[in-house]
Order: structure tokens, then C-alpha cells, then sequence
């Protein structure tokens, strides 16, 4: 039963990624390969501030989220003077960036060593220890946050993202400064990502750079890409299909790393595929073409 | 001073492999408008059937070449043909190209990495050649075929560029793609060929590379970013200019490692990249991006 309440609470905080990036993707049409390093932000922020101020999960899981949300503002000015191709380049240069930073930055992180022992969150006198209570405690921030996002992308705000992933030009000539809607959508998107990092790092309790790699950023590109990106349902979906496939490759007992890589293929696999043959996912309202 | 001038030294000769990789990435840029990130594990094939065909199968390296370099021209050609002539077909957007390219290269460097493991190979044969001095500053001999190759490279592309009929296309694709069309070029045939010999330029910066350096499966990610970048800063849309921007790159990486770890090269190659965002989108000599 622990397995079980294991990956769901994995597909939860996958779900929370997949919805960010769709904000992003699906909506308004920006294609980034940055989430990793923001889920990594989001993570690192959480880990050190319980670690070394002692800081109980809530507050440290907000102080991640803002620090997350303005570096995702700080990146989004330089990055959105550019179109298309040139943006993704420089969200790319970011997650690398980042993840460096993670691996090389010892003196704060400890590198590649990770960070150990990081206290399982305790909430109003409850410390939440079990995997079914965990569980619970992620269900509750994925419901939250689904909640705000449909409520943001049914919003008149909402509806600006889609004509701006539309056309821009339409967009701006009826009045909206589409780049300060792209700056918010970075944020919010960025700020999402950290709340999936805190629940990740206080219930893993050891983070190191691995996790917030470039390959993780494709992960979370093919759960928005498989389930169908401009939707809600989408990237849940896509979040349970590829998060719960490789549990059951787990029982042909493959060796580890022979799996790792078998996933990445599968990942690359997906990508492809659906691109080829099926641009609007197994469940998409937009088709990206 | 003597420092000096050997950094330099090397710093031209990283320049020129990394500016065959920025032409060959530029010329499939610029020509069909895709942002084939593939190229980098098209780099990365070509570095193992290096090892394939030298190691394994002790050809020498005059043979190795002739064998690989067209394989990795073909494998090129044939993700052209499989995942991109589909795509154009349904005249897809370059961000459904972008993840296409993005899958093709994460299922290829996972199949390379599931087939040789991820330890470090060596195809340098242990041949550790005593050099030449000139002056106070050392270069070795395959340091010398290295200028020599890519400076061949560079004057072939030249010659194919301006003389011939395929290049001439290559260049009015360059221009503007649509009206090369209405104008009776056939795209599909040049966007081919285009591929083939962009790929050939990555298995000759591959062989240059893996004859001085151990090959990794993921040696791919940082080559094609360098790659990326340099046509960027060069300017796009000016081939030759990438290969200034891959000399800059190469010397502020090779100049920084003087001041700062080498751990932090590919933090500043993206700072390269934000510099020139920022203060210059459109690169040395770029139309505006």
C-alpha cells in the first residue's frame, strides 16, 4: 500500500509541473525547457531554509515560491525580447545554468553530494510522516493549485493567453501589452514549479542536481505533450500515463540503469510520435501546429 | 606571456572545431529554419562510430574516416526525412519541430548510451605525439590536423556555397524558404542535401575531437548548445559569421579557465548568450531577430 501512496504522491507533484509548463505551452504558447531548474529552485530554496533556519514547511514551501516567482520574472525580461526559436534557447541556457549552479555552487548546496535529512514537513501540531498522510498533504496542494489555475485560464486573463497564443499581433493591436501578459505567465508558471519542488524535497527528504536536470525538463515537456497541451485535463493525464508506465516496466526487472535509460528513449519516443501523428495529445483541446 | 600565448593557441584550435559545429548546425538553421537540436547527438554517433570503426574494428584512420563521416551524413539525412519532410509537409510550426528535434535527440543519446554504457571511451590510441615547438608554445600534431581539416571544411562549404546550383539554392533558402519555392527550387531536395553535409561537417568535428579527448554518450548536449550559441552571437542568416562566434566562445572559455574553474564552462557560454541577448539580439552581423 506504501508503493502504491508512493507514486501517486509522484504523479501528484508531477501534475503540478505538467499544468505549470501548460500554462506556459498549452495557453499562451511560449515553449520553454526551463521547469526543471524552477522545480529545482523551488526544492533547494525549501531544503536549506528548513535546514539551516529551521523554518517549518509552509514557510519555507513560500519563501520558495516567491524566490522562484521573481527569478522567473528577473528571466523572462532578458528572455521574451526574443521570438520562438530564440526564446527556448534562452530558457535551455537557464536550466543549464541553473543545474551548474547546483553542482558547482558546494559551499551551498553541496554539490553533486546532495542534501540530506530534510525535515518531513509538520503542519499545525500534525507531523506528517506516513506515505498515506503525505499523500494526503499533496493531494490538498495539487487540488489548490488546480483550482487557481482553472480559475485563472477561465479569467478574462486566461482567454488573453490563448489570443496571444493565437496571434500576437491581433492580441496587442486590441490593447493588451502582450509581453507584460508573457512576463506574468512566467512567474505564475515558475511559482507553480516550486511548489511541486518543496512537496519534493520534504518528502524524498535528500535532493542533490540530478533531479533538476535538462532530461527532467523533457520529461515534464512529454506529460504536457502526451496528455495534450491548451487543457487541464491534458497534462494530468499525461502526468498519470508516463509516470505510472515505468512502474510497470519495474516488474519485467530490468537492471537500473538499463531502466533509466530505457525511460529517457521512451520519453524521446513520446515526443516524437505524438508530434508526427498526433500534435494535440491523447486528450488535447489545442492542436500545436 | 607565455600563458598568454598558449591560451591562445588553444583557444583557436577549440575555436575551429567548435565553429565546424556552428556551421554545420548554421547551415541547416539558416536553410530549412529548423532548430535541429539533434545535431548534437548526430555529433555524438559520429564520435562512436569512430570508435566503432577505429577500436573495434582497428581500420586505419583514413578508412575511419571515409566510412563515418557520410554515415553520419545519412543519419542527418534520414531524421530529415523520417521526422521533419512529414513535418514541413503539414507546414508544422517551428515549435513542433523544435520538440521533435528535442525527442529525436534524447531517444538517440539514451539508444548510444543503452548500447556502449556511459563510461568514458578512448579513440585516441594512447598515440601521445610529441608536438612541435614554436617559440614557447606547444602544439601537437593532431593539434595541426585539426587546423588543417577544418580550414579544408571551411573552403569546400565556401566553394559549394557560391558555385554550385545545390548551393546557390541553399542560399536563396536561406533568404526567404517560400519564394525559393515559387521560384522552382526544389526545397525538399536541397533541404536534403543540406542535412547530409551539415551532418558530415558533425562527424568531421567528431573525429577531430575523440582523436585528442575521451567520447561520452552525453557529450552531445554541450556541443550542440555551443553550437547554438555561436550562431546566435555570429548573427543568423550570415553562415560564415557563426564561425567568428564559435572562436568567441572558444576564447572566452579558454581565457576564463585562467580566472575560474573549468567546471563552470557551460555557465559561461550562456553568459556569453545573455551578453549578447541582452546588448545585441542581433549578433555581429545578424538581420534583427
Amino acid at each position: 500500500m506504501n508503493y502504491v501512496f508512493h507514486v501517486l504522491i509522484t504523479i501528484n507533484i508531477y501534475i503540478l509541473l505538467s499544468i505549470s509548463l501548460n500554462l506556459m505551452m498549452g495557453y499562451t504558447g511560449m515553449i520553454a525547457l526551463s521547469h526543471a531548474a524552477f522545480f529545482g529552485i523551488g526544492a533547494y530554496a525549501s531544503a536549506l531554509l528548513s535546514l539551516h533556519f529551521g523554518w517549518n514547511f509552509l514557510l519555507s514551501m513560500i519563501a520558495g515560491v516567491v524566490i522562484a516567482g521573481l527569478l522567473g520574472v528577473a528571466v523572462a525580461i532578458p528572455s521574451l525580447r526574443l521570438k520562438g526559436d530564440y526564446f527556448f534557447l534562452a530558457t535551455f541556457g537557464f536550466q543549464i545554468i541553473i543545474h551548474d549552479i547546483f553542482y558547482n555552487w558546494s559551499g551551498l548546496t553541496k554539490g553533486p553530494l546532495g542534501l540530506a535529512g530534510i525535515p518531513r514537513p509538520s503542519l499545525f501540531g500534525f507531523s506528517i510522516r506516513s506515505y498515506a498522510s503525505y499523500f494526503l498533504l499533496s493531494l490538498v496542494f495539487v487540488l489548490l493549485c488546480l483550482l487557481v489555475m482553472q480559475r485563472l485560464v477561465n479569467s478574462p486573463f486566461g482567454r488573453t493567453l490563448k489570443s496571444i497564443r493565437e496571434d500576437e499581433v491581433v492580441a496587442s493591436t486590441l490593447g493588451k501589452d502582450v509581453k507584460r501578459f508573457k512576463i506574468k505567465v512566467f512567474a505564475v508558471s515558475s511559482a507553480f514549479c516550486a511548489v511541486a519542488g518543496a512537496l519534493y524535497a520534504h518528502y524524498v527528504t535528500f535532493i542533490d542536481p540530478f533531479s533538476f536536470s535538462f532530461e527532467e525538463s523533457i520529461l515534464i515537456l512529454s506529460l504536457v505533450i502526451i496528455g495534450g497541451a491548451g487543457s487541464l485535463r491534458g497534462p494530468i493525464l499525461g502526468a498519470f500515463v508516463l509516470i505510472s508506465l515505468p512502474e510497470v516496466m519495474r516488474y519485467l526487472q530490468m537492471p537500473h540503469s538499463f531502466a533509466f535509460q530505457f525511460r529517457q528513449m521512451m520519453y524521446g519516443l513520446v515526443l516524437i510520435v505524438f508530434m508526427l501523428f498526433r500534435p494535440r495529445g491523447l486528450i488535447g483541446e489545442y492542436e500545436m501546429d | 606571456m607565455q600563458l598568454f600565448l598558449q591560451t591562445f593557441v588553444n583557444g583557436i584550435i577549440a575555436g575551429f572545431i567548435f565553429s565546424l559545429l556552428a556551421l554545420g548546425f548554421g547551415l541547416i538553421y539558416s536553410s530549412t529554419g529548423i532548430l535541429h537540436f539533434a545535431h548534437g547527438v548526430v555529433f555524438t554517433a559520429g564520435a562512436y562510430l569512430i570508435f566503432v570503426f577505429a577500436i573495434l574494428l582497428s581500420l586505419p584512420t583514413l578508412w575511419v574516416l571515409v566510412f563515418v563521416v557520410p554515415l553520419a551524413g545519412l543519419l542527418g539525412l534520414l531524421m530529415n526525412l523520417l521526422v521533419y519532410t512529414p513535418l514541413r509537409r503539414r507546414s508544422a510550426s517551428p515549435g513542433v519541430m523544435l520538440i521533435s528535434s528535442l525527442g529525436l535527440f534524447i531517444f538517440l543519446e539514451n539508444l548510444i548510451g543503452l548500447i556502449f554504457g556511459y563510461d568514458i571511451r578512448v579513440v585516441s590510441k594512447g598515440r601521445v605525439s610529441e608536438g612541435y615547438l614554436i617559440g614557447s608554445v606547444a602544439i601537437t600534431q593532431i593539434q595541426i590536423i585539426t587546423i588543417l581539416t577544418t580550414l579544408a571544411c571551411f573552403v569546400a562549404i565556401l566553394l559549394f556555397l557560391k558555385k554550385t546550383r545545390f548551393g546557390k539554392a541553399a542560399r536563396a533558402m536561406a533568404c526567404d524558404n517560400y519564394m525559393a519555392g515559387i521560384i522552382g527550387i526544389d526545397t525538399e531536395r536541397v533541404a536534403h542535401l543540406i542535412f547530409f553535409i551539415g551532418s558530415c561537417l558533425a562527424a568531421v568535428a567528431a573525429a577531430l575531437i575523440s582523436f585528442d579527448l575521451a567520447i561520452r554518450p552525453d557529450m552531445g548536449l554541450l556541443a550542440v548548445l555551443i553550437a547554438a550559441v555561436a550562431v546566435i552571437i555570429g548573427g543568423v542568416g550570415n553562415i560564415f559569421a557563426s564561425i567568428l562566434g564559435g572562436f568567441l566562445i572558444s576564447f572566452v572559455q579558454n581565457f576564463g579557465i585562467m580566472k575560474i574553474s573549468q567546471k563552470w564552462q557551460g555557465v559561461i557560454t550562456f553568459a556569453v548568450l545573455v551578453v549578447f541577448l541582452i546588448f545585441r539580439p542581433t549578433g555581429f552581423f545578424g538581420k534583427k531577430v
